[in-house]
């Protein structure tokens, strides 16, 4: 699938066919309706019964009417759901994902690298990859390296990836070993440093290596025009991410991106051979395809404005919630930019207060939960619209779940 | 951890290896069989592999105490983890080189001999003893060494041999009913018999073979320096070899019931010669030992001594051809299963196939890869050995030009024509080595399948070219003259399956259950000649569809049924 192809409606008159098989439970229902009201378990079990043979239908049977599955090459509706995430996140290849980002990476290190690399033995991952990295080398059955990151004392969140420290630990090792690297991008606090991923890039590729970036923590890739991040031809060959994020696909599903044919293809046999999900969910593509192709026109535009506005608005603000809060900028920890929505508040000029404390008094009485909390920072995701309009409740918020922890804390000292 | 971006994590081992539990402040050094993270968000702390370090454990122990939920370790209860078992770690403890042969020392070599020696201690009731005139049979200590004696001196090597078979039969039978394994020297050997395991004998041998040019792996316990494994692949002429290996009674060169093939070196020499071309004098590369310790048995030792070697090879033995002798079963056999380009080349009669790779280097060329492309391989072998007998042809120069092989249903393939063929025109020739009936039954099933009979005890065994892919039919268009010629008895159009009649060569016992040629003269049970109703015996006998030789059995018969067709 290329860039630029017009994208059409998936073909629903299936499902008005099948829905004329349901008017005899409809009829069943109604006569029930009428003539015994009373009895209304038989009348639940009736409802059920047609709720459940129209949603099997949904889910499975479409698939045996030219529906396509889900791979990277063809030209199914599936594959025009496809073309819309190839254009917003631009890419020459993409295939949306079951069980998220995680079975993307497990497709890719167990079914794909194999035969991108069969003479290669060894993966460099990143340290603060997630779990389904490690069941990919596990099941791929690879021998891998740890990448380590160096966390910022305070901030306790991980340094960006540098060239140096990758490229020495690729050649301790042999460099025609590696089959891939494995990088998180942005980290889960949202920063990154895209220079030096091109480096990293331009010297995997003089070494045949193939770079994938898992891009789950990314909420902002897809808006190509209002980001800095670099085109992905320029920092890795396959980029895995999770497009829910920003709503964009219901929350099971993943995408894998990717401008090589090769990559591609080799994808597809995975998912021929037993790779792809098992209960393929129309629905769910149908929703995704109709939330990306509202994005792909514009329409939600306006929407994304206002979550970037409140995400501004919410960092400049932040000293309201307490002056000794502020929000940590991507030079405090060497990096050169970080993502928009993902607001990580540093707490260490406060030292009674742990920030852990204060998001669980958050959580358990504002009903504001947070992404994740350490000692000395909070991180909080703001990506919806919605933030906006509730920014100055957000921060009230923010402001007495600090004033109670605090008091709690004095309490106790 | 100190240089935690040197280590090399095997998850895989770890995760696939025995475990134990044991409490997390015991942890330290030991290697994770599991993963332990911190959620939110799920970044692990520890993956199978990796070892406990003094810092994991206290990232654990801080996260815990601030809340934040640990998956993988309950550590509010026992904290209990998983870890591999120590045995397996120090398993893995192992020393493995491959040497030239012409680097080891006498006393390496007194130690190879010793270990190769009590490797065979596991069944020493089979390997008991032998016999000088015969240094290569082993004997077992039940045997009737008197009679065997006696046996010796037959003139008749027929009867000689027969009487030794019978007895060492007996001996088998006898041992494998007691299964008491006697002490070394529990007996007294008659003048001329040794012990199999007698320690300056095998010393000798080992040192004979040793002294060709060749590569010795050695798998030796880093701790204590014990020999625990041993690879022995040499090189030689195919004369030398034949005379010092244990090739000397493959089924498929020997006349049936095992008779030995050692005294007739000038046939198995032809044999060698016709499937692939090696003369007596051609050097070769064999594989003569491999062993391991119980200790250390396992897929993966064999497929790192394999790799070391393979890693060893100098380029002028690569392109040696390989012929060896490979145990049917074990972990040797399921690596050796892996070697590319490999063919069965016969069976010796304890059942171990001889293996046959037209290069040394391609044979191991897969075993210098990593494991994971070579599971993958191992497995593609395994496909291709299934597809092998449905799907296996390799064109003659006697096959015809308008014809091609194609999937033809349930029938598996068939040999349909590409143009329009005259009559009489040849189609095919079985081409292939002739064999005496009661060999034939010793022979692999892929050449049984694809024989056809010459004569009243002869076959030709055409598992080369177009002949043996050529269905049955009972309505036929070609038949068979000059005994293995396959012609056309008509005119065949493009597009038409070429078929012949099986019965017209065929009189043995040999039975096909359920024809599937499903024409209208279908008979549903195909068996010789004789089996086939009158009317169609004389009409293939008009049209000399039949085999030469059977025709002349029937003359001298005088079938009154067929007698005025012929």
């Amino acid at each position: 699938m290329t860039l630029g192809e017009t994208t059409e409606k998936i073909i629903r008159h299936e499902i008005l066919g099948f829905v004329a098989l349901t008017l005899k439970p409809l009829f069943k229902i109604v006569r029930h309706t009428f003539f015994s009201p009373n009895n209304s378990e038989r009348l639940s079990e009736l409802i059920c019964e047609t709720y459940s043979k129209l949603w099997d239908f949904a889910e499975h049977s479409i698939s045996n009417q030219d529906f396509g599955l889900p791979s990277c090459i063809g030209t199914s509706p599936v594959h025009r759901v496809n073309n819309l995430l190839c254009r917003l996140y631009g890419a020459k290849f993409s295939s949306l994902s079951f069980g998220g980002s995680s079975g993307a990476m497990l497709t890719i290190l167990t079914a794909v690298l194999p035969k991108l690399h069969p003479g290669r033995d060894l993966i460099l991952f990143d340290d603060v990859c997630h779990q389904s990295t490690i069941g990919g080398l596990i099941f791929g059955r690879w021998k891998s390296v740890r990448l380590v990151r160096q966390k910022h004392s305070e901030h306790q969140t991980p340094f960006p990836l540098t060239f140096d420290a990758l490229k020495y630990t690729v050649e301790r090792h042999n460099p025609g070993r590696f089959a891939a690297i494995i990088l998180v991008l942005p980290s889960y606090d949202g920063y990154q440093s895209p220079s030096e991923c091109r480096k990293i890039y331009d010297y995997a590729q003089s070494h045949g290596i193939t770079v994938i970036i898992d891009g789950a923590w990314d909420s902002l890739r897809f808006r190509q025009d209002s980001v800095n991040t670099p085109p992905l031809s320029s920092i890795c060959d396959i980029w895995i991410s999770s497009p829910h994020k920003r709503g964009l696909t219901p929350s099971s599903l993943g995408c894998m991106l990717t401008n090589k044919e090769l990559i591609a293809r080799h994808w597809d046999e995975a998912l021929e051979l037993g790779f792809r999900s098992s209960s393929v969910s129309f629905v769910e593509i149908m929703i995704a395809e109709h939330r990306l192709s509202q994005v792909v026109a514009g329409d939600w535009n306006e929407s994304f404005a206002k979550a970037d506005g409140a995400a501004q608005r919410l960092r400049r603000r932040i000293q309201d919630v307490h002056e000794d809060l502020y929000v940590v900028p991507p030079s405090d920890i060497q990096a050169e930019v970080n993502d928009l929505s993902h607001i990580l508040i540093s707490t260490h000029k406060i030292p009674l207060l742990d920030a852990r404390e204060w998001a669980e008094t958050l959580s358990r009485y504002f009903a504001l939960d947070v992404e994740k909390a350490t000692a000395s920072t909070m991180l909080l995701l703001c990506a919806s619209p919605d933030h906006l309009s509730h920014i100055d409740q957000i921060i009230s918020s923010l402001k007495q779940a600090l004033k109670q922890t605090l008091a709690r804390r004095y309490e106790q000292s | 951890m100190n240089n935690p971006e040197l280590e090399i994590v095997e998850s895989w081992n770890a995760f696939s290896a025995p475990t134990e539990q044991i409490t997390l402040s015991e942890a330290v050094g030991r290697v994770a069989a599991s993963t332990i993270r911190q959620y939110p968000p799920g970044i692990p702390e520890i993956i199978p592999g990796m070892r406990y370090t003094p810092q994991i454990l206290n990232n654990l122990e801080t996260a815990h105490k601030s809340g934040i939920e640990i998956i993988g370790v309950n550590m509010s209860g026992k904290r209990n983890v998983e870890v591999v078992e120590t045995g397996q770690q120090e398993r893995h403890n192992l020393d493995i080189k491959t040497f030239d042969a012409k680097e080891l020392s006498d006393l390496v070599i007194n130690e190879i001999a010793d270990f190769f020696r009590l490797g065979f201690s596991g069944a020493p009731y089979f390997h008991f003893a032998f016999h000088e005139s015969d240094p290569l049979q082993s004997l077992p200590h039940t045997l009737d060494y008197a009679a065997y004696t006696v046996s010796l001196g037959l003139s008749d090597s027929e009867k000689r041999k027969t009487c030794q078979e019978t007895l060492r039969e007996i001996g088998y039978q006898k041992a494998m009913s007691t299964q008491s394994a006697p002490g070394e020297n529990s007996t007294n050997l008659p003048k001329g018999f040794h012990l199999w395991t007698d320690k300056e004998i095998c010393r000798k041998q080992i040192r004979d073979r040793i002294s060709d040019e060749g590569y010795v792996t050695l798998v030796r316990d880093v701790k204590t320096d014990k020999l625990l494994g041993l690879l022995h692949a040499r090189m030689g002429s195919l004369e030398r070899l034949f005379q010092s290996e244990e090739w000397s009674d493959p089924l498929l060169f020997s006349q049936y019931q095992n008779r030995a093939l050692r005294d007739n070196p000038e046939r198995f020499f032809k044999k060698v010669d016709y499937h692939f071309g090696l003369k007596p004098y051609d050097q070769l590369m064999t594989i003569s030992a491999q062993i391991l310790h119980p200790d250390i048995q396992g897929g993966d030792i064999f497929y790192k001594m394999m790799r070391s070697m393979a890693e060893e090879v100098r380029p002028e033995h690569a392109a040696l051809p390989l012929l060896s002798e490979i145990p049917p079963h074990g972990t040797a056999h399921t690596l050796n299963t892996a070697l590319n380009d490999r063919l069965v080349f016969g069976v010796l009669k304890n059942d171990h196939p001889v293996v046959f790779c037209s290069q040394m280097s391609q044979a191991l060329f897969l075993i210098t890869r990593p494991k994971s492309y070579w599971n993958s391989a191992l497995r593609q072998q395994i496909k291709k050995a299934r597809e092998y007998r449905t799907k296996y042809y390799e064109t003659l120069p006697t096959d015809n030009e308008n014809v091609s092989v194609r999937p033809n249903g349930q029938m598996g393939l068939g040999v349909f024509a590409t143009g329009n063929i005259p009559g009489n025109s040849r189609i095919a020739i079985f081409t292939g080595e002739k064999y005496q009936s009661e060999t034939a039954l010793g022979l692999p099933e892929i050449m049984r399948d694809h024989a056809i009979q010459i004569g009243q005890k002869e076959y030709v065994f055409g598992y080369k070219g177009l002949a043996h892919r050529l269905c049955h039919s009972c309505n036929p268009n070609c038949g068979i003259r000059n005994l293995t010629e396959i012609f056309t008895i008509r005119d065949v159009l493009a597009g038409e399956e070429l078929t012949w009649d099986y019965r017209c060569s065929e009189n043995s016992n040999w039975v096909l259950e359920n024809c599937l040629c499903a024409c209208e003269r279908c008979t549903g049970k195909v068996a010789n000649f004789e089996s086939l109703p009158p009317e169609i015996k004389a009409e293939y006998l008009s049209k000399s569809m039949v085999s030469e030789w059977i025709v002349q059995t029937l003359s001298e018969n005088q079938d009154p049924s067929t007698s005025s067709a012929v």
